[in-house]
């Protein structure tokens, strides 16, 4: 009996010993609201003459318009991709003199302007989730610019920054 | 442990999907149009009038003033008249108190349809099938006592592209 004794002591000493030690910690990563870039309307300078020009501002009705949605008080980086001229088969006309506005609402009225270098980035903060763009810029028809309907594609791809 | 360390291999990998570029884009278009011409084809001629007695020149009369405008087809242009007061033969004025403006696709009266014109403000029309012919004619009030002689005004037509 006294040995049983014993050997019941030391296991129950053993099992204090060996008693697994732990700590808790939590670990959390939020996961946001994807960016979602879209073209809304086209940059349309409409008709023009031969040997004109047209300026048209980031006001007008019918300047480019792109929306960047995502997460509320995120930086984003955003890259405009303009092009230098606009074509039709052969022919070319250049596009000089970018003019592009910002807004958070869909609205060009209370609009700021925002200085834009094509492809470079150019950070902005989503203060209210959405942001909107106003693109305007000036077309020059040569004096004898071939005539018809002229192109091109402006792009606009935004990144979260992290911050 | 084991719960930690997974939960961190997770964020890991959620953070470049969130990270990606989204792009968009818009297209940028122009349609450019022949340049616009105007052409002074014919004056309007009063011929003689009499003193106290108004002389109108309709539209569609031989002798109203003719100016034609061609362009691109279908664009549509503002036409703005500046039209004078008044005819001059030195320090004497002779009143144009009325206008009668018309226009057409062709170059001829018949068919043409009035244009309601105020001097200086631009008025609207499309250039259909390339070509708008204008017909211009108005009346003149000569006074009782009006000085004899040659009096003269200058009518000026100018034409730009709206856009449309």
């Amino acid at each position: 009996m006294r040995a049983r004794h014993f050997v019941v002591a030391l296991a129950a000493f053993a099992a204090t010993g060996l008693r697994a030690q732990s700590s808790a910690i939590t670990t959390n990563a939020t996961v946001v609201t994807p960016i979602t870039v879209t073209g809304m309307a086209p940059l349309d300078w409409g008709t023009i003459a031969q040997n004109s020009n047209n300026n048209l501002n980031p006001n007008n009705a019918s300047s480019g318009r792109f929306s960047v949605t995502g997460l509320l008080g995120a930086q984003v980086a955003l890259t405009f991709t303009l092009p230098d001229q606009i074509s039709n088969g052969g022919s070319t006309m250049p596009v000089t003199n970018y003019s592009i506005r910002v807004n958070e609402t869909n609205s060009t009225g209370g609009s700021n302007n925002l200085a834009v270098t094509s492809g470079t980035a150019v950070t902005q903060t989503l203060t209210t989730g959405s942001l909107f763009f106003f693109i305007g810029g000036r077309v020059s028809a040569a004096p004898a610019q071939q005539w018809g309907v002229y192109t091109g594609t402006i792009t606009l791809a935004a990144a979260y920054t992290g911050l | 442990m084991r719960t930690a360390r997974l939960a961190a291999v997770a964020a890991v990998l959620a953070v470049p999907a969130i990270a990606q570029a989204q792009s968009a884009t818009i297209s940028a278009t122009a349609t450019v149009v022949t340049a616009l011409t105007v052409t002074g084809n014919a004056s309007l001629a009063f011929g003689n009038v009499y003193q106290g007695v108004a002389k109108t020149v309709v539209a569609t009369d031989a002798a109203s003033g003719r100016l034609a405008v061609a362009g691109f087809q279908n664009a549509q242009v503002a036409l703005t008249f500046t039209l004078p007061n008044n005819l001059t033969s030195g320090g004497n004025n002779l009143p144009i108190d009325s206008w009668d403006v018309r226009t057409n696709g062709t170059n001829v009266t018949t068919g043409a349809t009035a244009l309601t014109v105020v001097s200086g403000t631009p008025v609207n029309a499309n250039l259909v099938s390339g070509n708008l012919f204008l017909f211009v004619g108005g009346r003149v009030q000569p006074a009782a006592a009006q000085v004899a002689g040659s009096y003269s005004g200058t009518i000026t037509l100018a034409a730009a592209y709206t856009g449309l």
